[in-house]
């Protein structure tokens, strides 16, 4: 008994000390060794810099706009998810999670192909103005990089705020309405307060995302824009690990605080749930001709900005804007096994998802059920491990891993092993939180039936709790394997060219203007995030976007 | 000001095929009036349409003869208590039964004073100013009231106000709303599921079956008098025999049902098929065969105040008769699920339709 219980601690516990070898220590082992090693930059120096200020306040300022544009962009389509009543609903709503799943670099190269020079939109305008030169360029320097912001967001936005509204009681409005209230008083005394919470998770995640965004920004902002981030990785280009271990530690202190009041608002966030599923609703038929109108210019705008670049990258891997041919060599070299070939980056990128995707599901289950625990302490632990690593540059993670486990372990020839366990960490607050949530629907009445019919905790284990929680672990994984594939920053950093993954091999072949060839891994990795969609679609019906 | 409220053939009809009405109800000025019926039978729709968030497809809704259906909800003067309570949670009881007056932009002080009025009224003074989440069900259901009584409505809708309590608590509640229905003599509509809810408050109960409304009346008269199969067993006892009949006398007739032939009061053509009802108090159950009774067996026999109700099988219909007598009653649980025959006066049953 007492040993049995010693190993379920164990069990239960390794995720935390896996996280602390391979997470908290090699960040902190980076950022304390750059700062009192006395190498490069001074702490006391960076901070005063300039440039510090400079990228804190850009990286402020342009996740501030985006996060804007994001909810901006992101509330009607909130509301009318919510209340409008069409076919195809649910697959509306489980789309949203695509752009989500969708590797950065791969975002670039859709809006390089719909909003750049030549693009669809340029030559769109092109041809009305009947120039001959590129006339409009969205997809460069600021408005580049809040577009594409939006774009990854805006679907966040749209997800947690109509899920949120869907929980207001109809009954809760019509007793506003019937005290006399007005459309605009029902929507500032009744309908915000409600989704304040959800708005403010989205926002704040959004926050997150877009202020420690690193390849949107290195790619569309041409090295005249840096973030945190982006100086983070070239202090460490240059060997200033002094400057590099300050600046990350100025983004960790950041992001940490941005994910804590995210996981706080998590708390209140269900707080008024509808007795029924009678959710206020009207059909397309029913809406009057002004609104319609705006709901199918707001309808084209989104599918201009968030659709458009997905579909753009189909003519990405077939046009060559170099050339201006259309051709199928981009997929050839991606099945081309020698130097500067697609083949080897595709088979990494698959070996080094696949194995970090278990690995994020083994530790993610153990996780979850510390999450379950009663007491504080467990369920803390469990979340604040789960979100560490959202917190934490994936580039200071990379050199922390590079320091701490690559050099000492002679791996220096193939760091392939650090690679897999960067993507592990960045997938794992998908898969935990996949299996928490799966975890917490189960009844636990069905296992205390269990346990009266005689099974043992084994037994209980295997034919009750882990069939009922496959479709969460099945998400999770998925989740987790659409996060790694498309990880670029942490790979890029590790990587000698043998272990380039896709993602690497795209920003690489956007460098040295090899187009189509990035278009076409570009489409490969969307076919990738469709079918992760599909699947997701497929085993969680509507609930999706309660992983994120 | 108390309002007269009129329906005349309301109806509405739903995408899925099923509908309501036409609806023809009138509740007079400072009445109380239920609609009673199961889940299902268009009671909770017919409200909404008073309250104006079911638009009705054909039919007149008037108060003191002035149109309505085209007045939208909040201009229709309505206080309404909604089956979920549906407090509005980012406030404290205070902002919830101010909400109303502040929507009518109300002075501050006349606010205070209505609001202060109101919870001394529905004792619910003690917890203005406690968040809802802190409320519980029964206080919950007073703020409610408040908040619906605040803005000094002309007509009050409830729709199932109760549903979600305990029976000791929803037994109080429903005399107070009663009690403060008839002192503020505030025009009411009332749904609800439940019959004895519904005797308790009402004026008048309307039942409802199959989106219309099968019979009106006070409670007595429901319970004494049902029109049809369906009044009678879903408001009184459900004692309802069938049979065919068998011969026309003077003032009564003979009723033939599967194993028995009843003498009933009444007149009805000969050889044409009858309901009729029998209340529990008036069946008397003798132990022995006299040859002026039915037989049946004993299904249950329950303790409840003052007497025993005892359940009957009838041709494997269940007759219910209240028995006060004590040893009978003993006899009865002695004997189990005995043979026995039951009897009532041919004046006590009650001809349906």
């Amino acid at each position: 008994m007492k040993s049995q219980n010693v190993l379920a601690h164990l069990i239960l516990y390794s995720p935390v000390v896996l996280l602390a070898c391979f997470l908290i220590y090699p960040v902190s082992a980076v950022i304390i060794r750059g700062i009192v090693s006395g190498l490069g930059t001074s702490i006391t120096n960076v901070l005063s810099s300039p440039v510090t200020l400079n990228a804190v306040s850009f990286s402020a300022y342009q996740a501030a706009i985006s996060t804007l544009a994001a909810v901006v962009l992101g509330l009607p389509g909130a509301y009318l998810l919510a209340r409008l009543r069409f076919g195809g609903k649910s697959v509306v709503r489980a789309a949203m999670v695509i752009p989500f799943v969708l590797p950065p670099i791969v975002v670039v190269v859709g809006f390089l192909q719909m909003f750049g020079p030549y693009g669809f939109v340029d030559s769109f305008v092109m041809a009305i103005t009947g120039s001959n030169t590129s006339v409009v360029n969205l997809a460069s320097g600021i408005t580049g990089i809040v577009l594409a912001h939006a774009f990854y967001n805006a679907p966040l936005v749209i997800l947690m705020v109509s899920a949120s509204l869907e929980r207001l009681s109809p009954d809760i409005e019509e007793s506003a309405e019937i005290l006399g209230a007005s459309s605009i008083q029902k929507l500032r005394r009744i309908i915000l307060p409600h989704i304040l919470p959800a708005l403010l998770a989205s926002a704040i995640l959004t926050y997150l995302f877009c202020f420690t965004s690193f390849p949107i920004v290195l790619a569309l902002g041409g090295g005249a824009y840096s973030t945190l981030e982006v100086r983070i990785w070239i202090a460490f280009r240059i060997f200033d690990y002094g400057a590099a271990s300050s600046l990350a530690l100025v983004q960790i202190l950041i992001t940490i605080a941005l994910a804590f009041s995210y996981y706080r608002l998590g708390g209140s966030r269900n707080y008024t749930i509808a007795p029924t599923s009678r959710i206020k609703q009207v059909g397309i038929d029913e809406i009057g001709g002004r609104h319609a109108l705006l709901a199918v210019l707001y309808v084209v705008l989104l599918l201009v900005l968030v659709a458009g670049p997905i579909v753009a990258i189909v003519r990405a891997a077939v046009y060559d804007p170099v050339t201006e041919v259309y051709t199928w060599a981009g997929f050839a070299s991606l099945l081309s096994a020698g130097l500067g070939g697609g083949l080897i980056p595709l088979v990494n990128s698959v070996f080094y998802a696949g194995t970090s995707t278990v690995l994020a599901v083994v530790l993610g289950l153990p996780l979850a059920y510390l999450h379950r625990r009663p007491g504080f302490t467990s369920s803390t632990l469990s979340s604040l491990t789960a979100f560490l690593p959202l917190g934490v540059s994936a580039i200071t993670l990379a050199y922390g891993l590079m320091l701490c486990v690559v050099v000492p372990l002679g791996l220096s020839v193939n760091p392939w092993p650090a690679i897999v366990l960067a993507q592990t960490m960045i997938g794992l607050p998908f898969s935990a939180r996949s299996i928490e949530i799966a975890l917490r629907n189960i009844d636990p009445a069905l296992l205390d039936q269990a346990d009266l019919l005689g099974a043992s905790r084994l037994q209980k284990l295997f034919f009750v709790e882990l069939p009922l929680l496959a479709p969460g672990i099945l998400v999770g994984a998925v989740f987790a394997f659409a996060m790694a594939i498309g990880e670029m920053s942490a790979t890029y950093f590790i990587a000698l060219p043998q272990n380039f993954t896709l993602t690497v091999a795209i920003y690489q072949d956007l460098g040295v203007r090899k187009f189509v060839e990035a278009g076409a891994a570009a489409l490969v990795l969307v076919a990738v995030c469709l079918i992760a969609f599909l699947v997701i679609d497929k085993v969680t019906g509507k609930q999706s976007g309660g992983v994120l | 000001m108390t309002v007269r409220i009129e329906l005349r053939g309301l109806r509405k009809e739903f995408k899925d095929g099923t509908h309501v009405g036409p609806i023809d109800l009138t509740i007079e000025k400072g009445e109380l009036v239920t609609l009673l019926g199961p889940s299902g039978s268009g009671k909770t729709t017919t409200l909404r349409m008073v309250a104006g968030f079911i638009q009705p497809q054909s039919g007149s809704l008037t108060f003191n003869g002035r149109d309505m259906t085209n007045v939208a909800p909040r201009e229709r003067g309505i206080g309404m208590v909604f089956q979920s309570i549906a407090l509005f949670p980012n406030m404290n009881v205070f902002q919830n039964i101010s909400f109303g007056l502040d929507m009518e932009h109300w002075d501050r002080t006349q606010v205070t004073e209505r609001v202060e009025e109101l919870s001394r009224m529905l004792g619910i003074h003690g917890l203005l100013y406690r968040p809802i989440s802190e409320v519980s069900g029964g206080e919950a259901q007073r703020v409610a009231l408040a908040r619906a009584l605040a803005r000094k409505p002309q007509v009050l809708l409830l729709d199932e106000p109760l549903s979600s309590l305990d029976p000791q608590l929803r037994d109080r509640l429903q005399m107070e709303i009663r009690k403060v229905q008839r002192s503020l003599g505030i025009t009411t509509l009332y749904v609800t599921h439940n019959q004895a809810e519904a005797f308790a408050v009402s004026d008048k109960v309307a039942v409802m079956n199959d989106g219309v409304i099968i019979q009106t009346g006070t409670p007595e008269e429901l319970y004494e008098n049902p029109n049809s199969e369906f009044v009678a067993r879903f408001v009184g006892s459900g004692n309802v025999f069938s049979g065919v009949v068998e011969e026309v006398r003077s003032d009564s007739i003979l009723v033939r049902t599967d194993s028995y032939i009843f003498k009933v009061s009444g007149h009805r053509l000969a050889g044409s098929q009858v309901f009729f009802t029998v209340r529990p108090e008036d069946v008397r159950i003798e132990l022995a065969e006299s040859g002026m009774g039915a037989a049946a067996t004993v299904q249950s026999v329950t303790p409840q105040v003052g007497s025993s109700r005892v359940v009957l099988d009838f041709d494997g219909n269940q007759v219910v008769s209240v028995v006060t007598d004590a040893t009978m009653t003993s006899q009865l649980r002695k004997n189990g699920t005995s043979r026995v025959w039951f009897r009532f006066e041919p004046e006590l049953a009650v001809l349906i339709g």
